[in-house]
């Protein structure tokens, strides 16, 4: 119970039902807030946000951990490594010919003239702090020199002649910053040696092939040679298209089997019928397949498995147990006569029968697939034929016996193995981790068709499995 | 509702980033509101937890006011006369974070001691006694300012 007081009162009456007008700047703010992106991770954080990040991240620390170390990298010349170090001119005698112009305030850096002899187009510029001119060639002159094979020589400057350039370290930021900047043939003919070795049999598509090649990412094993762009006016890149390529993979998966007896004594395959249910197996093989490059694909492999059931029966028969019975007659002990009587004793047998049946089980498929990709996720169908193997190896099984079936332990029979010819169809969901390897989880299902071993009448079962196989197949495709 | 805020806060600035803070959590909540009841009382109620939870990230709670427990006195209709909803308004802003949360939920918003001990995340006996330092700093700031108009009209009388 609330206790009054007359304060509480004074306030309550005052200030319950009070309003008070907020400034505009409220509602502006509030507008602004919610147009805010923190909100929609807010959102994402409430929910399923710091799942999704966390798996998001995880994958792109991933890619970018492969690419970092596996394939990629970001690829320098020699030239650009000198230059970078030093912002100087880079007049290594390993790169022969080439010739780095700086572009600070060379105070005896002679004008250069950058482009074809006697090119008409030739336009001048200042160096940077406008002290040196220094010519440099329009866009026009950079593609026809590059027509025409701009060689250092053909530039006029050569090795021999490099010391004769002003080797003064540029007062640029940075050697990138550099690079932007300088669009002339001053920073074209620090890379003539590339340039050249990019361009077997035309002009550079860009113009520019340095900013190409700064740019790019090749694999490690390509750093130290050239970069041959593609041809002008060449279609953009696609896709990387499929290859053929084999596959082999490992597999586990769970499965449930269930078995149809069939045969032509149909009192003892109707007694057989239910007597087994199954249990979950837990089946492990290994595969191969071929690829196309269409996604069609065909594959096979071997699978063990070894099923368990749990087997319960009434057994309802009669069990007949002859007696001899021998009469003799006799008088004053001697035999007179004697005779003997057959008496069969016939007892109703009614035991319930519980056992664990184990089966081992080598499964052959042959299939045929088509996948498809995604991004790293590939997606597709199969389905082919297969061969079961099975061999019962522990437990109970049913024979005929008068007025029934009885149940005898499989030792005691010689119906234990069967091999049954079956069709399998499935689903396959893959995903790519690298190149090579992937995972597939494949949902299927199998039946068997019929049994292949002569059964002349007698009760068999035609197998039926649905389950799921995870493979991790690894491409033996070479690394294009 | 900026009234509401006001209450909660200690001045204005505070109110107005509360108001905001608490129309934000109705926009991002609207679709929870299942209409059933008073949509200004739901709004009110999430203003009231903004607030409470604003109060409760600057650890304020816990404030002790050096005030001793003063008996309790009968406030006269005369306060109302001479006091409006400002003034009020200002004494109430004038107390303690915690002082002032535990009063308006009890006063005013009509919480009781387990609830407002639920919801600032304390126990009901500092819910009681943050209520009762609360009412008795009220009636000393209210005797202050009567004793002052006293003052003032005695001087304007002269």
């Amino acid at each position: 119970m609330k206790d009054e007081h007359p304060i509480d009162d004074l306030f309550a009456r005052a200030l319950r039902e009070a309003e008070a007008a907020p400034p505009p700047r409220v509602w502006e703010g509030v507008v602004r807030e919610r147009d805010r992106t923190h909100l929609l991770l807010l959102h994402l954080r409430r929910r399923w946000g710091w799942l999704f990040l966390a798996l998001l991240t995880t994958g792109g620390v991933y890619v970018l951990y492969t690419d970092a170390t596996g394939t990629a990298k970001v690829v320098q010349s020699p030239a650009v490594s000198a230059q970078a170090a030093g912002g100087a001119a880079a007049t290594s005698s390993d790169a022969p010919g080439t010739a780095a112009v700086g572009t600070g305030p060379a105070v005896s850096a002679p004008a250069i003239r950058v482009g074809t002899e006697g090119s008409p187009t030739t336009e001048t510029m200042h160096a940077t702090h406008g002290e040196t001119p220094v010519e440099r060639p329009s866009m026009a002159s950079v593609r026809e020199g590059g027509k025409a094979g701009l060689r250092p020589k053909a530039l006029g400057i050569t090795s021999r002649a490099t010391p004769e350039v002003s080797t003064t370290p540029a007062t640029t930021s940075s050697p990138i910053h550099k690079q932007a900047m300088d669009h002339t043939g001053v920073a074209q003919a620090s890379f003539p040696d590339v340039r050249e070795a990019s361009v077997p049999g035309g002009p550079s598509p860009f113009g520019f092939p340095w900013a190409v090649e700064r740019l790019s990412l090749r694999p490690s094993a390509l750093a130290n040679t050239p970069m041959v762009p593609a041809p002008y006016g060449a279609p953009p890149p696609v896709a990387p298209v499929r290859r053929p390529a084999w596959w082999v993979a490992a597999g586990i998966g769970p499965f449930r089997e269930s078995r149809q007896w069939h045969g032509d004594d149909t009192g003892l395959v109707r007694s057989l019928q239910g007597t087994e249910t199954p249990h979950y197996t837990t089946a492990a093989g290994l595969y191969t397949g071929w690829e196309w490059r269409g996604g069609w694909g065909i594959s096979t492999g071997v699978e063990y498995s070894g099923a368990r059931y749990d087997f319960r029966h009434l057994d309802r028969f009669q069990d007949r147990r002859d007696s001899v019975i021998t009469h003799v007659v006799t008088f004053n002990s001697s035999v007179v006569g004697s005779f003997t009587d057959t008496v069969a004793v016939l007892t109703e047998v009614r035991r319930p029968i519980a056992a664990m049946n184990r089966y081992a089980s080598v499964y052959i498929p042959v299939e045929g697939s088509w996948h498809r990709g995604w991004f790293r996720w590939h997606y597709g169908v199969r389905a082919g034929i297969a061969l079961d193997h099975h061999t019962m190896r522990s437990g109970i099984t049913l024979v005929n016996a008068p007025g029934g079936a009885r149940s005898v332990d499989v030792g005691e029979t010689d119906a234990r193995t069967d091999l049954q010819l079956g069709f399998s169809v499935g689903l396959d969901l893959g995903y790519a981790f690298t190149e090579r390897l992937a995972l597939w989880a494949s949902p299927q299902y199998g039946s068997g068709l019929f049994s292949l071993l002569p059964t002349d009448g007698s009760p068999h079962t035609i197998t039926t499995r649905t389950g799921i196989r995870f493979r991790l197949a690894y491409t033996l495709r070479p690394k294009p | 509702m900026f009234a509401v805020c006001l209450r909660y806060a200690r001045h204005q600035a505070e109110a107005e980033d509360l108001l905001q803070e608490g129309f934000i959590q109705v926009f991002d909540k609207l679709h929870a509101f299942r209409m059933e009841g008073s949509l200004e009382g739901w709004i009110r109620r999430i203003m009231v937890h903004t607030c409470i939870n604003h109060l409760r990230k600057r650890s304020v709670r816990d404030e002790v006011l050096g005030t001793e427990r003063m008996p309790e006195r009968s406030v006269g209709p005369s306060a109302m006369d001479t006091l409006g909803q400002a003034d009020l308004l200002a004494l109430v802003q004038e107390l303690p974070d915690g002082y002032r949360a535990v009063f308006n939920l009890y006063a005013i918003e009509g919480y009781d001691h387990a609830e407002i001990a639920e919801l600032l995340g304390c126990g009901e006996s500092t819910s009681r006694s943050q209520l009762a330092k609360a009412r008795a700093a009220l009636q000393r700031r209210l005797e202050q300012l009567k004793t002052t108009n006293y003052h003032e009209g005695r001087t304007s009388d002269r």
